[in-house]
């Protein structure tokens, strides 16, 4: 079976900044990619260029097929979602609403009041697996922030997409919420999916990670396994500061 | 019904076309204080559709609506790319070039021996149509309200079938609706032209009304004021636009005691509004907490 995501010499700049550089990727399908690096090490900014939201030089093929031609809307049709560093959430709809427009966006159009009607359920079960069933009917900003990461975690999965790009989803949180969104996450959100998940929490990364990437400056530090790559000296001087003995 | 009230509902149903327009646009996530400029198509090629070049009425409206739809998607195209008040600025500057343009527009043609048709700054006048074939003000009336009605339906329809909340979700997150499957400028100039078939319409029905239109109808306060509406009136339905109408025309331009001090009473009660009710009266939680009622 081919790669769900592939990337080809990827080249970002801004002015004079590389921000990715000739960086190659394969993802086989089911892969969670763990995406970890210093802040400025191109991270998001993969993201970014995978959603269409910045140009890049190389190639991006999603299920065979290239997409770095494609507009951002086209990319997310051929089945791929992702959440953001800052939760966006649309303020002036309920958290019901907030789901359904996730769902429904790009459904075909006179489908869609059918397709509403009988999943109207389905949303409220999607909330309650979620743990956000209590606030179907509260404002985004009436949300603590773990809620509107779960929201997040709940409208990326409820989009059908089959490649999340999920962008620190556990960042502002305590311990004990990091913990109760990885167990989110490894019960609905990943299984059977392929994903890249930026974080900064190694424990996350460690638990949920089938491979990581640890970028730098734009280029790739290292690859591997996860407790492979973390016993790497470079890695563990990059991400946990420890001195690298010659 | 008396001429004064049939006169006032027959100005409120008008610019309840031009108030919907900058709605429509207002929950895409767009102010235009340009609308104005499609009301002004559409008078002027409604009129001119029947007057000079002899169309039945109901083909000038429809002329008039599609002119105003096809310039605002040629307008919103390039526009669409900006937003907040650079967009904002665009549409103003777009609706004082049609103005200036229409004060050196002159396309007069011979109509049973009289030169008929737009003369610059001397206006438009003898688009006579309604009064040729004996139509009544009430039954005219009966006309705008019936039209109006009919966009509104279309805008409950658009409801029904999740347009709206699309055009609301663009609105309010552009990157977010576009992560979700949403293409923002094909919405964007969607809505754009959608706002400008209500407006051309209006000004269609506007022109036959009034049988007179010049360049100086169509200036910067009208547009303001289509704006106004909607945020007065309320932005989470159809309706708060119409109701911004009602309080302006209705209340504050029809009741002699207040007519002189119309713009003083309007102005301040838009500065009030958006400080107490920034989304209007008719607000999106006020209509949620309505339908929920309702639903009980």
């Amino acid at each position: 079976m081919g790669a769900t995501l592939e990337i080809r010499d990827l080249t970002l700049r801004f002015g004079g900044v590389t921000a990715l550089d000739r960086l190659r990727l394969s993802l086989a399908p089911g892969t969670v990619l763990g995406l970890a690096g210093p802040n400025g090490s191109g991270k998001s900014s993969l993201i970014n260029v995978l959603t269409g939201h910045y140009r890049g030089e190389g190639s991006i093929l999603l299920d065979s097929e290239q997409i770095d031609h494609l507009a951002a809307p086209e990319r997310v049709r051929l089945g791929m979602t992702r959440t953001f560093q800052a939760p966006r959430t649309y303020r002036r709809m309920s958290v019901l609403e907030n789901l359904d427009a996730a769902c429904h966006a790009f459904r075909p159009l006179l489908r869609n009041r059918s397709v509403r009607r009988c999943e109207t359920k389905e949303m409220h079960a999607q909330l309650e697996r979620f743990g956000l069933g209590h606030l179907a009917h509260a404002l985004p900003d009436q949300l603590t922030p773990v809620e509107q990461r779960l929201l997040e975690l709940a409208r990326a999965h409820v989009t059908g997409a089959r490649l999340l790009l999920l962008d620190e989803p556990a960042a502002g949180t305590t311990e004990a919420e990091a913990h109760h969104l990885r167990q989110v996450m490894a019960e609905h959100v990943l299984p059977g999916r392929t994903a890249i998940l930026i974080e900064h929490r190694l424990d996350f990364l460690r638990a949920l990670c089938s491979e990581l990437v640890v970028l730098q400056a734009g280029r790739m530090l290292a690859q591997g396994a996860p407790d492979d790559v973390f016993a790497k000296a470079e890695v563990r001087e990059t991400l946990m500061g420890e001195p690298v003995h010659a | 019904m008396d001429p004064f009230l049939i006169s006032v509902l027959s100005n409120i149903g008008l610019f309840s076309f031009l108030a919907l327009s900058a709605w429509l646009l207002l929950i895409g996530g767009e102010i235009s204080f340009g609308q104005q400029a499609y009301f002004a198509f559409g008078a002027y090629g409604g009129g001119i559709a029947t007057a000079v070049w002899g169309w039945p009425f109901p083909l000038a409206l429809l002329w008039g609506a599609g002119l105003g739809a096809g310039v605002g998607a040629l307008v919103a195209w390039p526009a669409a790319r900006l937003s907040g008040v650079h967009y904002a600025i665009a549409t103003l500057a777009f609706a004082e070039l049609t103005r200036a343009s229409l004060n050196v527009f002159r396309y007069q043609r011979d109509v049973d021996g009289y030169l008929t048709g737009p003369d610059g700054a001397n206006g438009f006048g003898d688009i006579r149509w309604v009064y040729e074939t004996g139509i009544a003000p009430g039954t005219y009336l009966a006309l705008i309200a019936g039209l109006l009605f009919a966009v509104i339906t279309a805008i409950a329809l658009a409801s029904r079938f999740n347009l709206l909340a699309q055009l609301r979700m663009v609105g309010e997150d552009p990157i977010l609706a576009g992560m979700q499957g949403l293409r923002v400028l094909r919405w964007k100039v969607g809505a754009a032209a959608a706002a400008g078939a209500i407006a051309g319409l209006g000004g269609g029905l506007y022109a036959h009304l009034a049988t007179y239109v010049e360049p100086a109808q169509f200036s910067v306060m009208t547009g303001v004021h289509a704006v106004a509406y909607g945020l007065i009136g309320g932005l989470g339905t159809a309706l708060g636009p119409i109701l911004g109408v009602l309080i302006d025309i209705g209340l504050l331009e029809s009741l002699r005691a207040l007519a002189a001090y119309r713009m003083i009473v309007f102005g301040g009660l838009v500065a009030l509004i958006l400080i107490l009710r920034p989304r209007g009266i008719l607000d999106e939680s006020l209509v949620a907490k309505v339908r929920a009622w309702a639903r009980r």
